[in-house]
């Protein structure tokens, strides 16, 4: 029995403008497996936004394909919700509103969805502000309410195109701990987008870093850090080997 | 602080009238009564005419609300349509682009001509030059709701259905605000131009009948009367639209 839950096979993506084509992504080949959590990391240009656009259906491969449970992937659906860097929260809709979203479209929102959407709001602490409108919150408790919608949707697969991109450092940290905690809690297949080394290193399980022009996987590792963590792992030599190794790797591209 | 600034605009208001009223008959009257009758004229004119009085305003507020209503109505669907729809759109843009920019008054001999003077040209008249407007604004609203909210919701599991109904129409509401207050001073303008165009009752008619009969403090005090009620409704939109926008960062 196969436990994985997406396979990339040969996948190839080309894009073409006026006699020019660029490769954005050549030869991928990656399974992921039920409820991992994968960092994919390279510096701008690597392809890792084309990675992630392709596994959402926003585009199509050129060779190769994407099966998510043996089915080939033909446009965005909900089995995959996406969180991307800018704010995605929909304004007109109080946090709630925006939180049970993908219930309430299918317009069956009883008492076990209510409860799940509760309970999701519980867990990025915004109960005191379920009725706000998303302007009256910060930047950071926007991020929570668009983290909460993602998972609330209970996706077969979560893909996150660097959401933590646009915050500050503070704020940015405190959200990989609760992300990492929110996993923990409620185990998602995560496929998690970043430039940051230190972020890949300390939210994933798997680190996939890829190399620019035409976007390839070069190394995968597994940094093997304790389940449970929070930011004083930073201070740990595991942790910063694992930094070391991948920071070395990308100066030598 | 504040204080002092809206004591400012009182102030302004209270020059303005003293002006009017120096320059008038019942001050140093440096202009005929004729030609711009005084406060006092205009009170008066009230006294002579307080019996028509309200039976016009309420001639040209039912013409005016009726016409604006179908208008924006009409605009508002035709745009969302046709923003929905590419063959709608192939279909009605040639129609859309070629009535944007008639001034709708310059139509007002061919209105009276299909129509007749009665109630139907007005209402034409009206709807036209709001439709116009809000047609082109809504078309516009739409191209800018924010393409992240689309993708957003398509991973969310929204079909183009629940995507038109959930992001685009309440997305492209802020976008008609200010579209919505020009159509309703735009509406004020042709209410009163269809009322000179002929009519028994209405504002713009009690003006031109003043005119052919030279009763001039009649047509300042329907001047102002239209101003008035063109001024309620301006604020009227606007706290519709206000309630309707509550969520937006605007405020």
């Amino acid at each position: 029995m196969k436990d994985s839950i997406i396979e990339i096979k040969n996948l190839n993506i080309e894009f073409s403008s006026e006699n020019q084509k660029v490769v954005a992504l050549e030869k991928i080949n990656l399974d992921i497996n039920k409820n991992e959590f994968i960092c994919i990391m390279g510096v701008s240009g690597c392809g890792k936004t084309t990675l992630l656009n392709a596994l959402a259906g926003f585009i199509q491969p050129t060779n190769g394909k994407i099966l998510l449970k043996d089915n080939e992937i033909q446009g965005p659906g909900p089995d995959r919700a996406v969180v991307f860097q800018d704010d995605a929260v929909f304004p007109w809709l109080s946090v709630e509103d925006n939180i049970a979203y993908s219930h309430k479209i299918k317009s069956k929102y009883g008492d076990k969805e209510k409860e799940l959407v509760n309970n999701y709001i519980n867990l990025v602490g915004l109960e005191d502000f379920k009725k706000a409108w998303p302007r009256q919150l910060s930047g950071g408790m926007r991020k929570r309410v668009d983290l909460a919608r993602a998972f609330s949707a209970e996706p077969e697969l979560l893909l996150m195109d660097e959401p933590f991109g646009a915050l500050d450092i503070m704020t940015k940290e405190k959200l990989q701990e609760e992300l990492r905690k929110f996993w923990v809690e409620r185990p998602r297949t995560i496929v998690f987008i970043t430039h940051d080394v230190e972020e890949a290193v300390f939210l994933g399980d798997k680190v996939i870093v890829m190399t620019p022009r035409p976007g390839k996987i070069d190394l995968i590792i597994e940094p093997n850090l304790s389940k449970n963590r929070d930011m004083s792992i930073k201070s740990d030599s595991v942790f910063f080997d694992n930094v070391k190794k991948i920071r070395q790797r990308i100066k030598d591209h | 602080m504040k204080f002092n600034h809206k004591y400012l605009s009182l102030l302004t208001i209270i020059i303005i009238f003293s002006i009017w009223f120096g320059i008038t008959g019942d001050g140093f009257a440096l202009v005929r009564k004729f030609i711009f009758p005084s406060p006092r004229q205009v009170f008066e004119a009230i006294l002579r005419i307080s019996d028509i009085i309200p039976l016009d305003i309420l001639y040209t507020l039912s013409r005016l609300i009726v016409g604006f209503f179908l208008g924006s109505v009409l605009g508002v669907t035709l745009g969302l349509l046709m923003s929905y729809s590419k063959i709608i759109n192939s279909i009605f843009d040639p129609i859309v682009e070629s009535i944007r920019p008639v001034p709708v008054i310059a139509m007002i001999p061919f209105l009276i001509m299909w129509f007749g003077i009665g109630e139907i040209g007005k209402l034409v008249l009206i709807t036209l030059g709001v439709f116009a407007i809000i047609v082109v604004s809504t078309l516009e609203a739409v191209k800018n709701v924010p393409k992240i909210y689309v993708r957003a919701a398509k991973t969310l599991g929204a079909n183009d259905n629940q995507i038109f109904r959930s992001i685009i129409i309440p997305g492209m509401i802020p976008g008609i605000v200010g579209p919505l207050r020009v159509a309703t001073a735009l509406s004020f303008t042709l209410v009163v131009a269809a009322e000179f165009m002929g009519a028994q009752q209405g504002v713009g008619y009690r003006i031109m009948e003043a005119r052919r009969l030279f009763v001039t403090d009649v047509i300042l005090l329907n001047v102002i009367i239209i101003t008035i009620l063109a001024g309620i409704a301006d604020r009227l939109v606007r706290y519709i639209t206000d309630y309707l926008t509550r969520w937006s960062e605007r405020k």
